[in-house]
């Protein structure tokens, strides 16, 4: 599993990074950064649909 | 015509949110609107709006910012001679800047905000909630609305903003002027407004004469754009909205929290039990007692899922209402600390999504956790005798507890 912040709809509410904050961080205005590139570990997969399950943009996708 | 179907014509075509029972408890009116054939309900009271009630409606103008503006944010017509009078051009940027001007207006202001930046605040507000608790601890009662949300957010503000913390019971009057007594009186709303501003216009020129290292208003009179300074009137804009969004919402939300908590043992347990449901229990309070209605003023002519909306037509934005749409969150009236899927939009959605949005969920938190950790156990005195402010931000101004 590979997650991803669609370009443009992250507006920062940092919901991810509450969710799952091994995943994802916070760039210099608070948008969403993601800290793991590539393959997530198999125990982050639940943290991950959390995260997705989480933001109000609608702006994370994740790739199986 | 049943008395039923005349209570629910009534909301849909002719709701008051500053009507005194709307405000103490508007969720059940949402409900009715939300379930109706007309879940936008339209009214000509107060000047005359639309409000939106499912989840899908008020996200989808949210991102529509080209046909929904931020040109007025009130929920409530502009006060009269407010386009006239001094510092007419200072509004509250960038809640109240659309595009393009919005980007840097912005942009200026959100690395203050961010997470990162944020985190240095949580030493001096621990500190500010347990001078508070030390004053009323003995005491057995107190006030958790006035005796401590409410002074909470206004020191953090004032700290932020290099000013004395002996400004608080100033900045509150102010603020409450504009937002709570300023919803049904122009006039005061008019009065406070330029209180703001105008004490801010003297610590600008202050700033510029003796400039701090590392103050918000020093640092915002070297910011640039494009190669020139910021104009005045962005700074004290900037200002005029760290005290308008700053402080009564977060007071609110803090409020809101503590009432729940008065109400419910078994979540003040559960987060003295498991700790670590703190990040997603703050998100499920900020969800249920959002205190934030914005508006937005209607760009042009259209018609929006069957609503004819003229251009100049107010739409509140009532992200409370969203927040408790069953069609996004299952068992929307319930409080659940560890709630899985929480889309919420307490802090909007979209361009505008609240700026202090990572300072306020701190504030929130660090309030709850000091009061949980040296009181308890508490309940209310007297479930009836809470009092509530509405209308643009809702949260609880009387609440006394005993301990």
């Amino acid at each position: 599993m590979r997650v991803s912040v669609i370009n443009g709809s992250c507006h920062g509410h940092q919901m991810c990074a509450i969710a799952a904050p091994e995943i994802f961080g916070s760039d210099e205005i608070g948008n969403a950064t993601v800290l793991i590139q590539g393959d997530l570990p198999k125990e982050l997969e639940a943290k991950a649909r959390r995260a997705e399950g989480n933001c109000p943009e609608r702006a994370i996708v994740i790739t199986e | 015509m049943t008395d039923t179907n005349k209570l629910v014509e009534e909301l849909l075509t002719n709701y008051n949110i500053m009507d005194p029972d709307f405000v103490r408890e508007p969720f059940s009116k949402y409900d009715v609107i939300r379930e109706s054939k007309c879940p936008i309900a339209h009214t000509e009271q107060m000047g005359g709006s639309w409000l939106p009630t499912r989840y899908e409606d008020v996200v989808a103008m949210a991102q529509e910012y080209e046909i929904f503006t931020s040109r007025e944010i009130l929920v409530v017509p502009p006060a009269p001679g407010r386009q006239e009078g001094p510092y007419s051009n200072v509004a509250a940027p960038p809640i109240t800047s659309d595009p393009p001007d919005h980007h840097w207006h912005r942009r200026l202001v959100l690395p203050i905000f961010s997470p990162q930046s944020v985190a240095k605040y949580e030493p001096v507000t621990k500190a500010l909630c347990n001078a508070l608790i030390d004053e009323i601890i003995d005491k057995g009662t107190a006030d958790a609305a006035g005796d401590y949300a409410q002074h909470i957010p206004v020191r953090v503000i004032a700290t932020m903003l290099g000013v004395p913390l002996e400004m608080e019971e100033e900045f509150t009057s102010w603020v409450r002027g504009v937002l709570e007594q300023g919803m049904t009186d122009p006039e005061i709303r008019a009065q406070s407004s330029l209180k703001i501003i105008s004490y801010f216009v003297e610590q600008l020129a202050d700033r510029r004469k003796n400039p701090r290292p590392g103050d918000f208003i020093s640092d915002l009179t070297k910011a640039e754009v494009e190669g020139k300074p910021v104009p005045d009137s962005y700074i004290l804009g900037v200002c005029n909205l760290m005290l308008v969004a700053g402080v009564d919402t977060t007071w609110s939300a803090i409020g809101s929290s503590m009432w729940h908590m008065a109400l419910h043992p078994e979540h003040r347990r559960q987060l003295r039990e498991n700790p670590d449901l703190w990040p997603t229990a703050i998100e499920e309070l900020l969800r249920v007692y959002a205190p934030v209605t914005m508006a937005r003023i209607v760009d042009r002519d259209i018609e929006f899922q069957g609503c004819p909306m003229k251009a100049g037509d107010r739409v509140l934005m009532a992200f409370p209402a969203a927040n408790r749409d069953p069609r996004q969150f299952e068992n929307p009236d319930q409080v659940i600390l560890d709630r899985e899927h929480n889309r919420h939009v307490a802090f909007g959605s979209g361009i505008h999504r609240c700026a202090g949005s990572n300072l306020a969920r701190l504030e929130l938190r660090v309030a709850l956790q000091t009061w949980l950790e040296r009181i308890p156990e508490f309940e209310l005195v007297n479930p009836d005798d809470v009092t509530w402010a509405g209308g643009q931000v809702r949260g609880p101004r009387r609440c006394m507890v005993r301990f």
